[in-house]
């Protein structure tokens, strides 16, 4: 690959994140360094509990502070630390350069407003543009999604949730944006609408040529739209590389596990072959590597140090290739 | 919407018929007696008979009661005080103009200063801010309206001179009546609407609205509160209601010539006429006030003004 002109957009140094509360310390994000190149798709993947809508949060300081707190990192776009800024100047950020998609679009419009407006809310916060030009252009993104312009005012409750989710994304892309987070962005719909939320999704970023962080643990899902992947697990990234790398070679034992999980349409699976145990209790994280307890290749070094992440071949990185040693 | 403002005129029919027997049956089984009351102490037991007579005052029960509903539905008539021989309607209404000033402007009080502190102590939660808020909306809220009355009064009529001690006239004599019922409402508001503010921020579409970069203040009063406004509204109706419905305490305190002092004399002189017109009219207004709150909140709420809506697609293109 010759990419030598790449241009980071985004580079996450060693974020941690913790949630307090009382006396207990949950720790989310452990550690976690990431870049992101101008008109990429990075794919976080992990299960439920791994800190993956945490970072996204992060990014856009959105966390709810109590009770998160940011430990360490930085979040570098386009070479200012976000972390560092005033919260007003951050405001400017969001929506405008850096703009999410939520989770759950049952919940994340407001009630009380109509769709279309809440779409002119974030155009006229972020572009110079009066309120029947902001209008004009909120009823062009809603069209963009595939959603008739004279629905603009209509409510959240009038929609049904593949549509919600159709709002929320023109919401996210309506001021151009040039990173968007999409925090599975399909979870909370029924498989077919996936498919076009995903379709959709895929041509709107050719469209606009924006970068793109998906959170998701669906494999599936990053095998279709990710350019690289990054394996999460107990708020640390243990394997991370370009789609090809994960899908073909994967080397950490927990990705390992994952794809292993997965039903083969060629083989005749009786029972699906899960990953033994349960995610470590963020409160309680076992010490050294995270995964051992777990792990099927475990050694009793695994349990006092925490592996680092190497680099095994170009792009390709790992913080355990126990699996390659024993299994090749 | 018509149909159903209508249907719910005609379920306060059933609401203010219990009302009516209510009362009448209460003060019938009273002790105590019209005609003598009405006599005078030194009147001979024939003058008293005389007046039981024109009163209509010897009949059962039963004959009174259908007696009393006849005149109110063939004649549209609250009757003639026993005291005063004007009309009740007239009466009450007249009584009834200075009660509602006097409950809606401590309503006034307690919504204006309840939201805002209750506003300000979510937006500030856990800080010393919050605490001070709610500390002084607990002492407000179990301080019972008669006993913060008499303070008012002892301290700013009698010891500084500052406001009349009772009466009823320009603005002056409202202050402390209206401080004495709306400080305990403004309590009960301020605790209601930190909750409900609290419950409010923690909803995802406060986030997204975060997320697309709107200023703090925005999301507080625009995104959060408009959500939060529901329990508001229905507490504010409910206190308006209970308001009328109570200022009987404070118009005595205060002496101010409201339906609450109307009704005490009333009771008191076994007035009957008087007592179920004012009791009455109460019922009735208080059953108005709920019925506005439920189309306030079609208003505030579109979800619920959807319900009222069957023709959404249709009617929608024209808003």
């Amino acid at each position: 690959m010759e990419k030598e002109t790449k241009q980071i957009l985004l580079k996450i140094n060693d974020l941690a994140v913790q949630y307090t509360s009382g006396d207990s310390v949950v720790s989310a994000v452990n550690g976690v360094s990431f870049e992101l190149e101008k008109g990429e798709t990075l794919g976080l993947v992990g299960e439920t509990g791994a800190g993956k809508t945490t970072i996204a949060k992060t990014i856009l300081r959105i966390l709810p502070d109590p009770p998160a707190k940011i430990r360490s990192g930085q979040v570098i776009y386009n070479g200012t630390d976000l972390l560092e800024m005033s919260e007003k100047e951050v405001r400017k950020i969001r929506g405008k350069k850096i703009s999410m998609i939520f989770q759950d679009p049952m919940t994340a419009l407001n009630p009380m407003f109509p769709v279309g407006k809440q779409i002119t809310e974030a155009i006229k916060i972020h572009e110079p543009l009066t309120t029947a030009q902001a209008k004009e252009r909120a009823v062009q993104m809603l069209e963009l999604v595939g959603i008739p312009g004279e629905r603009y005012g209509e409510y959240p409750h009038q929609f049904s949730g593949g549509m919600k989710q159709r709002v929320v994304i023109a919401l996210a892309i309506a001021c151009n944006p040039e990173l968007l987070i999409a925090d599975e962005p399909t979870t909370a719909l029924d498989v077919t609408i996936q498919a076009q939320v995903l379709e959709m999704m895929t041509q709107l970023k050719e469209k606009l040529s924006t970068s793109m962080i998906l959170i998701t643990h669906d494999l599936g899902i990053v095998a279709e739209m990710c350019d690289r992947v990054a394996i999460i697990y107990a708020g640390e990234i243990v394997e991370m590389g370009n789609r090809e790398h994960i899908f073909d070679e994967p080397v950490h034992p927990y990705t390992k596990g994952l794809f292993e999980a997965l039903p083969s349409v060629n083989m005749k699976a009786k029972r699906l072959k899960p990953i033994e145990g349960l995610t470590p209790d963020p409160a309680n994280l076992p010490k050294g590597c995270k995964f051992h307890p777990r792990c099927p290749y475990a050694t009793p070094q695994c349990a006092d140090r925490i592996p680092e992440l190497k680099e095994i071949t170009k792009g390709h990185w790992t913080r355990c290739s126990a699996s390659r040693k024993e299994g090749v | 919407m018509l149909k159903y403002i209508g249907k719910r005129i005609l379920m306060m029919i059933p609401v203010l018929v219990g009302v009516i027997v209510l009362i009448f049956t209460l003060m019938y089984f009273a002790k105590g007696d019209a005609a003598s009351a009405l006599a005078g102490a030194d009147a001979t037991a024939e003058e008293i008979q005389q007046i039981r007579a024109r009163l209509g005052l010897d009949d059962g029960y039963f004959v009174r009661l259908g007696n009393y509903f006849k005149q109110l539905l063939l004649e549209g008539n609250l009757g003639y005080s026993y005291r005063t021989g004007a009309s009740v309607s007239s009466e009450v209404i007249e009584r009834f103009s200075v009660s509602f000033e006097l409950a809606v402007f401590s309503v006034a009080f307690s919504i204006i200063f309840g939201t805002i502190m209750g506003i300000v102590a979510a937006v500030k939660q856990n800080t010393w801010i919050d605490n001070t808020a709610m500390l002084l909306a607990l002492i407000g809220a179990s301080m019972p309206g008669f006993l913060l009355g008499l303070l008012l009064s002892l301290v700013f009529a009698l010891k500084l001179h500052w406001l009349p001690s009772g009466g009823w006239g320009g603005w002056e004599y409202m202050v402390l009546p209206v401080l004495a019922f709306g400080v305990s409402h403004a309590g009960t508001m301020a605790r209601l609407t930190r909750s409900s503010m609290l419950e409010v921020v923690r909803q995802d579409y406060i986030v997204t609205a975060k997320a697309k970069g709107v200023s703090p203040f925005k999301i507080t009063f625009v995104h959060a509160l408009r959500n939060a406004l529901i329990p508001i509204t229905t507490q504010a109706g409910q206190m308006l209601g209970i308001t009328i419905g109570g200022v009987v305490v404070a118009e005595t305190i205060f002496s101010v010539p409201g339906i609450g002092t109307y009704i005490m004399t009333a009771i008191n002189s076994r007035d009957y006429p008087a007592v179920q017109g004012g009791i009455l009219f109460i019922a009735l207004v208080f059953g108005i006030i709920l019925l506005v709150v439920d189309i306030l909140y079609a208003f505030i709420d579109p979800r619920i003004g959807a319900q009222y809506r069957k023709h959404r697609r249709t009617s929608k293109r024209e808003e």
